[in-house]
């Protein structure tokens, strides 16, 4: 790709982001490049891309998809935070890409907690797919691996007050039932799931499955399989598999899920018809979904020059 | 045109469109709210949010703000009232927007600059400036869409003036939801209460009565071991299991656990953090549901009523009370009134 292309989508944002001086929701939310960082044309720039699959078909909102078992799930949203972005060197130097905080996501209409004095109608951002990102200033080499992970470290995790790349308390805030404990929800996915069998009307399950708190942060490491250059002013690709079956690994059947539902939010559109939940009621089963982030969602699919 | 080019421009139209014509002139009476009590410890630092007079102003203005909640008519003031040290009188209180009771005692908001143990009563927030995202945000509390709060206050004039002054260094949007987070910490930690009898004494001004001396003696044999003394703050910052309770169910949330809730570790279950004892005329009922309305019953409390379970702390295993000892030791606490704090004009904006 050529950055001529890349400068136009640049601007275009930045006009969306600057005019009026507000940071609206909406802006904030479709916020696609970092345009915090100054940018320079003498280092590289690196698209990430998650192809989001399950069970190895291509994942869309509200589709069904059947795991191996024959039981049916539906999604509704995956959304998740990637962050400290590093890359190795063929030859072992490992380079820290800094500020890098970027929120993937895939997902259905988002319902704003609270409401608004101006407005009593209950906020919302329309359907969103955000599967890539482009890291800017990415120091020149050839490139074998990438490291990054899932979550927010503790420095900036800990404290709502601090800003890094995309990082952002509004995006924390829109899911409320971390707010009693300071901690971005790492990753979330919502859908529902049908046994195999059952009837899909009365036996569904809607499930909600967060993870969030320092002790969920994972790194994911992948390797690539020919080295990846980074060169002074061209983008490099790096496409990475995300599959969410991965997600389920080892947990307990839906239905028996100990999570609880945030008793103050009974009326949040977000929550309301979910029942079955992972979080931080249930430690051992959101342990088991982060140490899955690390070791059975991501793959490799291309990383090209 | 190169990128960064182009971005400086939009960057310029953008700023130069809302760039005010002034800031607020300083309010000089205010800077006594910076002061620090020669007799504490040094406060400690805050790097990424130091108090400034400009930030403590602005975080004033939005304390007492009905417009930050969802139906512009709960303020942080509500539950945080001045006269009651900023504390709200009642057991749960229920003026939030949704009017249901909340599961926790409104706290007061008492020398908060030098807790550096964590807020809420089981520690859940890990600094002043995040704790403030619950209650701003929960239906039963302030029910704000977060959101939308910095894109509503910036369309106030007065509002963008005070977050440009505090916030210089924020030049293209010094109007945001984490500056509004740091002005509220920084106002919060201005709220020190240490004009109490007790400080005149410790300060050589005034001489304690025979029976606050003999008060304090009980108190620092019995009650300093949490309430710690040495610091003048009458809080060790941690959580303990004060015995109010020997069964700690995980429903409603697991509110009844306590620091369990936070830390998942079962040295945890029923562990509540430490309140100081500073100004406990203005902030009955006491403990973290409230249950006791007078300080009598706290007392016979912790000489007859204290529940043992494994977590119970130790030094409440043996704490025997006499008479003479409750009537010096509710004197002693007595002296920790500081009237001055309830009443202090440069606490309302």
């Amino acid at each position: 790709m050529k950055i001529s292309s890349l400068l136009l989508a640049t601007v275009g944002v930045v006009m969306v982001l600057f005019v009026g001086c507000t940071n609206q929701v909406e802006t904030i939310i479709e916020k696609q490049v970092p345009v915090n960082q100054a940018f320079d044309p003498t280092l590289g720039l690196m698209t990430f891309t998650f192809n989001h699959t399950v069970n190895g078909q291509p994942f869309q909102i509200n589709k069904s998809f059947t795991d191996a078992s024959g039981n049916t799930y539906q999604f509704n949203e995956i959304r998740y935070w990637v962050s400290n972005i590093q890359l190795t060197k063929s030859t072992g130097e490992t380079v820290k890409l800094p500020d890098t905080y970027y929120l993937v996501e895939n997902r259905d209409t988002l319902y704003y907690y609270g409401t608004t004095s101006a407005a009593t109608a209950t906020a919302k951002s329309a359907p969103k797919i955000r599967e890539n990102f482009t890291v800017v200033n990415v120091p020149l080499g050839d490139y074998t691996k990438v490291k990054y992970a899932i979550g927010v470290d503790p420095t900036y995790n800990n404290n709502f007050a601090l800003k890094a790349g995309e990082l952002d308390v509004n995006q924390m805030a829109q899911v409320a039932s971390w707010a009693w404990q300071t901690s971005y929800i790492f990753l979330r996915t919502k859908g529902t799931f049908v046994a195999k069998g059952a009837d899909p009307l009365s036996a569904a399950q809607r499930f909600v499955v967060e993870t969030g708190g320092n002790d969920q942060y994972r790194e994911v490491e992948v390797a690539f399989n020919t080295p990846v250059s980074s060169k002074a002013n061209t983008i490099s690709a790096v496409n990475l598999t995300s599959e969410l079956m991965g997600l389920f690994k080892n947990l307990p059947a839906v239905a028996d899920f100990k999570g609880t539902k945030p008793s103050g939010w009974a009326a949040d559109p977000n929550l309301t018809r979910y029942d079955k939940f992972v979080n931080a009621g249930s430690l051992t089963d959101m342990k088991q979904v982060a140490d899955n982030t690390r070791s059975a969602v991501f793959s490799l699919s291309t990383a090209t020059k | 045109m190169n990128v960064r080019a182009s971005i400086g421009l939009l960057l310029a139209l953008g700023t130069i469109a809302c760039r005010p014509g002034d800031t607020p002139a300083p309010q000089e009476p205010a800077m006594a709210l910076l002061a620090q009590p020669a007799h504490f410890p040094a406060q400690p630092a805050v790097p990424y949010n130091p108090t400034t007079l400009a930030g403590v102003v602005l975080g004033r203005m939005l304390f007492y703000d009905a417009s930050l909640s969802g139906n512009n008519r709960v303020s942080c003031a509500t539950c945080h009232h001045p006269d009651k040290a900023f504390a709200d009188g009642v057991a749960l209180g229920s003026g939030g927007v949704s009017g249901r009771a909340l599961h926790r005692n409104s706290p007061a908001l008492i020398n908060l600059a030098w807790d550096t143990g964590g807020f809420f009563w089981d520690g859940g927030a890990t600094n002043l400036e995040s704790q403030i995202i619950g209650p701003l945000s929960h239906p039963d509390e302030m029910s704000r869409n977060v959101a939308t709060l910095a894109g509503e206050l910036s369309t106030k004039d007065a509002y963008v003036h005070h977050f440009r002054a505090a916030f210089p260094d924020d030049r293209e949007s010094p109007v945001s939801t984490q500056n509004v987070l740091k002005a509220l910490a920084q106002y919060m930690r201005t709220l020190v209460s240490a004009g109490a009898p007790y400080d005149q004494v410790v300060l050589g001004r005034a001489t304690q009565s025979a029976l606050e001396k003999q008060g304090m003696a009980v108190f620092d044999a019995k009650c300093a071991s949490c309430h710690t003394r040495q610091t003048h703050l009458f809080t060790d910052s941690g959580f303990h299991n004060n015995g109010l309770d020997d069964t700690y169910p995980a429903d409603d949330e697991r509110i009844a656990m306590g620091r369990f809730r936070i830390t998942e570790k079962p040295d945890d279950l029923g562990k509540f953090k430490t309140p100081t004892l500073r100004n406990l005329a203005y902030t009955a009922p006491y403990m973290h549901d409230g249950r006791f309305q007078t300080l009598e019953q706290v007392l016979d409390h912790y000489a007859n009523g204290i529940r043992p379970s494994a977590t119970l702390d130790p030094a409440l295993r043996t704490l025997r009370l006499t008479g003479d000892e409750r009537t010096a030791l509710l004197v002693f606490l007595n002296s920790l009134n500081d009237q001055a704090f309830t009443q202090n004009p440069l606490f309302k904006p």
